[in-house]
């Protein structure tokens, strides 16, 4: 009997923290969800890439 | 009727204290539910977001995640697509002529060149190679396939962010090296997506803003939180974003404001 108790017990406790901790990441998750990324600025002048990158970048728009 | 009283009173104890331990579980539920629900934070959007979110130099790659990355609705919706993508890009990877597009052809011919290159020169090609694409507002805020990026060049900075991602896995760098970053740019005052790489013990950042820098120089980029194959990192818990409805209000009036002096799709310039 208490031991039957006991388990009563425990599971009264742990499954609504259970519960709530999967409950809570998902809302969290949801509400990570609604930010909407809104940049809309390209990269501005002043961030040339170095001299090998550029020659890479020079053939590759050569391709065809 | 003695046997019978000692038989009973002793359950009837543990009825009662079992009934006052529930009692009290419950309580101490509903105090700490009460506590969870309270608001914390003003909703300012960007108010609140300066104070309460870390800096990028923050940014760790040995915390734990919160969840699943396919528990993250746009990463499963991006994994879902990058798989029916990826039959068509593999194609051409393997046959030029299969190829889509012309800029697909010339995506493949960066990842011929990157194969042969040092990882940080990797990284050189790969983040200014996309740093050329064609940005374009993304109204419903999609987050596109690398495919779908690499085919015609055009995208907006989490597009961007990701097709870096991709790409990079493609050549082999493993998943805890690479962070897709969702933050708020304090100088640009916006929501912005960026690549986070850990490189040789280092954070190198890969924005299609502000270009290939190290974290240590990002330090008006708030984080919110990251995403990768591994999971969904949570770097600001007490920030409480504003909903959807106001966040695309923002960004229609900002769609609005710009096709009005620049047309329709703001175009990136690369120099």
């Amino acid at each position: 009997m208490k031991k039957v108790i006991l388990a009563t017990i425990l599971a009264a406790v742990a499954l609504p923290s259970l519960a709530l901790a999967q409950g809570d990441k998902n809302v969290r998750l949801a509400k990570l969800e609604e930010i909407v990324v809104t940049a809309d600025k390209a990269q501005p002048a002043g961030y040339a890439p170095d001299a090998k990158t550029a020659a890479l970048l020079a053939e590759i728009s050569k391709s065809k | 009727m003695t046997y019978r009283l000692e038989t009973i009173r002793p359950e009837t104890k543990s009825f009662s204290v079992f009934c006052r331990l529930s009692l009290a579980c419950v309580a101490v539920w509903a105090l700490s539910s009460c506590a969870d629900s309270s608001p914390r934070l003003a909703k300012g959007e960007n108010g609140s977001v300066m104070a309460t979110a870390p800096r990028l130099t923050k940014l760790s790659f040995d915390e734990q995640p919160i969840a699943e990355a396919t528990d993250f609705g746009p990463w499963a919706a991006l994994v879902s697509q990058t798989e029916q993508d990826n039959r068509t890009l593999e194609a051409c990877i393997a046959n030029k002529e299969a190829c889509e597009s012309a800029d697909l052809v010339r995506f493949r011919r960066m990842l011929e060149l990157a194969q042969g290159l040092a990882p940080r020169e990797q990284i050189n090609l790969v983040h200014h190679y996309f740093n050329t694409v064609e940005w374009t507002h993304d109204a419903r805020d999609t987050w596109s396939t690398l495919y779908h990026t690499a085919y015609g060049t055009t995208g907006d900075c989490e597009d961007i962010a990701i097709a870096k991602y991709q790409t990079l896995r493609r050549l082999g760098w493993s998943a805890d090296s690479l962070r897709v970053v969702i933050g708020w740019d304090g100088d640009e005052h916006d929501w912005h997506a960026l690549l986070a790489v850990r490189v040789e013990g280092n954070v190198l950042i890969l924005d299609s803003i502000k270009g290939l820098q190290s974290s240590s120089l990002l330090g008006n980029v708030r984080l919110v939180y990251s995403i990768s194959e591994q999971g969904v990192w949570d770097h600001a818990p007490d920030f409480v974003p504003v909903g959807r409805k106001a966040g695309q209000h923002m960004a229609s009036e900002r769609a609005a404001r710009i096709a009005a002096t620049e047309g329709p799709h703001h175009k990136g310039v690369y120099r």
